[in-house]
């Protein structure tokens, strides 16, 4: 090769740690090289403004580089037009997280100028802006030399499917959660008609769900499936099985979730109950989303909005939109996603759900983040863990705290993101929720990797690796182990 | 600019910049096929034998090489008796683009001709100065400063109208009501000019297809152009072709002494089972000019050229597929880096594209006709302006179909 590579030079130094691009940073290189002295546009799609900095790093030992922080148009002209880039051989502009129009106005109407200018540009912005160009700025795009899309391994997101309870349950705040326990406490001693001490097991079941104490909602649940089993109550029977199956789903035993929902939706099909069918496929849906078998989850969210439909639920119908949505939202289609999520909210303000509401915002958080709009997840993201907060759910505020982590982490802040990612490690823990410490091990891990600490990285993601066994966060940690062998042993 | 001798060369050859001075001509630019030639020929003979003033519409895609072209005609026109103001709207603020702004610019182009070229009438060029200065609220003494910078009248309001919401604000106030003053004032200097210089004046509106909204464009030439008609010189307009799809062209395209397009070239036929040879060829041409063709494998040549045909496009995967191939160590550029520089883009627009983009897409390439429901519906627009579809010409008449690009992804869409 004619020149240096960075592949070649990394010799166990910082890049190496640091930088998952490799190829493409090498590719860039060559043509800045190839171009120097001459016009030529590279734009470079990076989210996370932390990954950014560091590419920008390496390339500024290589090249004098002038970086320039774009935020009015007015100002990029006068760069240009102005011709002293203080002897820089390169210029890199940074286009901030929103794609204003008056910056891709003036992207599209002076995109001469970075030609005339007679240096190569190297230009960075998010996806979001990005989509901005190639739709609004189409002369501008066509003008580009080259682009590239860098990439880091994407960290663990807490994308929370919606799981239909086999009985609709709402509250308002976590106060009215615990006086719905005491009565129903109250009653179970009172009360002597099985068929009524079913429900109120099943709904004791159903509170400690929602306060995260996993193991008294199995405990109740299955009660409560013993006492329909005397009762030869084949519609409680699914009721019970359902939310066996949730809680298993949760605790990250997905074997026995899919057993439990396969029960539940053959007790269902018998009973032609279809709102007891629409609830199962959906549920299924999840295990297989949360396994990594998208294209099988699609099929049974879509089959259970099908259903949804036709039964007119408006509930069933919201629940399966956000789930379809977070499918896409994971394979990247974020504007398919958001149209879902966005539907799905919309549905869900007649209803009024607020636990499905934090839900919502949180995952509409994730796509803007990946998006690389950080600050608009941030504001996503707070409003749904004020929602969660209110509501007492567990699950929900550490989901939160892991992609506030998410965020602090693309903008370099270590140790913010550690604290979060702890705060979220803990309560995952406590309620017992096997892939969710998995993944949040992954994400304390990338810190590490991060600060270039490869032993403890080394170390959270073998821990991380043993829980997620079976699911799609065991691909992304041994991508991961994969690289750190590769390095340990170059 | 040498024809490059190796992928470094390569690399630097393959640039989407239009085509603009004479060594850039010699070196780089192809002749259309003989069954498609260049309209400039035509438009050049046109504006030289015509006996008055035409106004004409030039059409073409995105990235078709319609300023190329146009460079051509201004290199073409025989300087001796023509004066040639070739004029970019970019000169103005175009996201805040008007049709008042755009008379004043243009007043003040053949001003700055006049100025060169002859000696103007005091009472003309009075007149035409306390007119410009009254409409932009200018003072004597701004006019005075400037020019001690050295900066000309019509620079210095041309740089206000473009930097100042302000002073766009004044002149679209101001000429509400004396549009047709500054119309005749325009047409004044232009006939002063010709009959001093005995040349004929042509202006050469280009880049009025950078408007960037749709709705822009089409306020620009559907309510204005009784207006566009009214100045005695030739003029050329660019014309955005997306806008020939709104039912409202028909009426507006007879105002103009001709329309003339420069087509886009189908690399395949209408039902897609035959690939155009010649068009083909004009592409291949377009390589050979820049890069020896022993840099590149011939199916992977051809793989480029049936997967983009269009121009900038196909510059650009060439580029891409340039850089790869050197990174990879290699002599020739082979189909493995032409397939990546493809899929990289494929991908991008698939992720850019949104569902009713999608349907209408997967429309046009059933039926390879892309119409808008109503003009409130500008999907079909949309897609055209994007260049994620596309209008052809060949012996089968004109036609629609998605960019070529994007063909492996229909199934996907289907199914979706």
């Amino acid at each position: 090769m004619r020149y240096k590579s960075v592949i070649e030079t990394i010799s166990g130094e910082m890049e190496e740690s640091v930088i998952d691009d490799l190829e493409e940073i090498d590719t860039i290189i060559a043509e800045l090289e190839i171009s120097k002295g001459k016009g030529n546009l590279i734009l470079c799609v990076v989210n996370s403004p932390a990954y950014r900095d560091r590419i920008i790093q390496t390339l500024r030992r290589r090249f004098l580089s002038k970086v320039i922080l774009a935020e009015k148009g007015e100002q990029i002209i006068r760069n240009l037009k102005s011709r002293d880039f203080g002897g820089a051989d390169i210029l890199i502009w940074v286009m901030p997280e929103e794609p204003t129009e008056d910056l891709i106005n003036t992207l599209n109407n002076f995109r001469e100028l970075f030609y005339e200018a007679k240096i190569p540009h190297l230009m960075y912005y998010n996806q979001a802006f990005s989509e901005s160009v190639i739709r609004k700025a189409p002369d501008f795009w066509r003008y580009r030399g080259n682009y590239y899309e860098l990439r880091e391994a994407e960290r663990g997101i807490a994308f929370e499917a919606i799981e239909t309870l086999a009985t609709p349950f709402s509250y308002q705040d976590k106060d009215e959660l615990l006086r719905r326990k005491r009565i129903n406490e109250y009653l179970l001693e009172k009360v002597r008609d099985k068929e009524e001490k079913t429900k109120i097991l099943g709904e004791l079941g159903t509170i400690f769900y929602y306060l995260g104490d996993l193991e008294k909602a199995l405990e109740y649940f299955r009660k409560a499936l013993k006492l329909n089993e005397e009762l030869g109550s084949k519609e409680g029977m699914a009721a019970n099985f359902v939310n066996i199956g949730i809680v298993y789903r949760i605790k990250g035993e997905l074997d026995n979730a899919l057993e439990y929902y396969g029960k539940a939706l053959k007790l269902n099909e018998e009973l032609e109950r279809k709102e007891g069918i629409a609830a199962d496929l959906g549920n299924i849906g999840i295990v297989y989303q949360i396994k990594g078998e998208l294209a099988n989850a699609l099929e049974y969210y879509g089959k259970a909005l099908k259903l949804a439909e036709v039964l007119g639920s408006k509930e069933g119908i919201a629940n399966q939109l956000v789930n379809i949505g977070i499918v896409y939202g994971i394979k990247e289609e974020l504007d398919k996603a958001l149209e879902y999520f966005r539907k799905a909210l919309k549905l869900n303000e007649d209803l009024g759900i607020k636990e499905v509401l934090a839900n919502q915002l949180g995952n509409i958080g994730n796509v803007y983040r990946i998006k690389g709009e950080l600050d608009k997840a941030l504001e996503y993201y707070e409003k749904a863990l004020e929602l969660d907060e209110e509501l007492g759910r567990k699950e929900g505020i550490a989901s939160v705290f892991v992609n506030i982590g998410n965020v602090n982490l693309d903008k370099g802040e270590h140790e913010k993101a550690l604290g979060y990612y702890e705060k979220a490690l803990r309560i995952f823990k406590d309620v017992g929720m096997r892939i969710e410490i998995a993944l949040t091990l992954m994400n304390i891990g990338d810190v590490f990797t991060q600060k270039g600490d490869k032993e403890q990285a080394l170390d959270y993601y073998q821990k991380a690796e043993s829980l997620a066994v079976g699911t799609s966060v065991c691909d992304d940690l041994s991508k991961r182990l994969n690289r750190l062998k590769e390095e340990h042993n170059a | 600019m040498p024809k490059a001798r190796n992928l470094i060369e390569a690399y630097n050859n393959f640039v989407v910049e239009p085509l603009k001075t004479e060594e850039e001509f010699k070196d780089f630019y192809v002749e259309r096929p003989k069954n498609a030639p260049s309209p400039i020929e035509e438009l050049r003979d046109r504006i030289e034998y015509a006996e008055s003033a035409k106004k004409y519409l030039f059409l073409g895609f995105r990235g078709c090489g319609k300023s190329t072209e146009l460079n051509r005609l201004f290199k073409l026109l025989d300087k001796d008796r023509f004066l040639i103001v070739s004029y970019s709207i970019r000169e103005l603020d175009v996201s805040d683009f008007d049709f008042r702004d755009f008379f004043g610019s243009m007043a003040l182009k053949i001003y700055d001709i006049a100025e060169k070229e002859i000696k103007l009438e005091k009472d003309i060029k009075e007149d035409f100065l306390d007119f410009m200065m009254h409409i932009t609220k200018v003072s004597e003494e701004d006019v005075t400063k400037y020019r001690e910078m050295g900066i000309s009248f019509s620079n210095f309001i041309l740089l206000k109208l473009g930097r100042e919401a302000k002073t766009r604000e004044y002149i679209r106030k101001e000429l509400e009501m004396k549009i047709s003053d500054l119309i005749q004032k325009l047409n004044w200097l232009t006939m002063e000019v010709e009959t001093k210089s005995s040349k004929r004046i042509v202006v050469i509106v280009d880049d009025l297809d950078k408007l960037t909204r749709v709705g822009q464009a089409e306020d620009f030439f559907y309510k204005n152009y009784g207006l566009l008609i009214q100045p005695t010189c030739f003029v050329i307009y660019t014309f955005p072709i997306p806008l020939t799809f709104n039912p409202y062209y028909e009426n507006v395209r007879p105002a103009f002494n001709d329309d003339i397009i420069l087509p886009q070239l189908p690399v395949k036929s209408k039902d897609g089972k035959r690939l155009n040879v010649r068009n083909i060829n004009f592409y291949k041409e377009i390589v050979e000019k820049r890069m020896d063709l022993d840099l590149i494998e011939e199916n992977a040549l051809e793989e480029a050229i049936v997967s983009t045909g269009k121009t900038s496009e196909f510059i650009s995967i060439m580029r891409d597929a340039t850089i790869k191939a050197y990174r990879n160590g290699r002599e020739k550029i082979t189909k493995e880096e032409v397939g990546k520089a493809l899929e990289k883009l494929r991908r991008t627009y698939d992720r850019t594209l949104t569902e009713a983009h999608k349907k209408r897409l997967l429309e046009i390439y059933d039926t390879k006709e892309a119409r808008d429901d109503d003009t409130s519906d500008s999907t079909s627009r949309d897609l055209l302006f994007s260049l994620t579809a596309v209008e052809y010409e060949d012996e089968e008449g004109r036609w629609c179909d998605i960019n070529p690009l994007l063909k492996p992804l229909v199934e996907k869409w289907k199914k979706a």
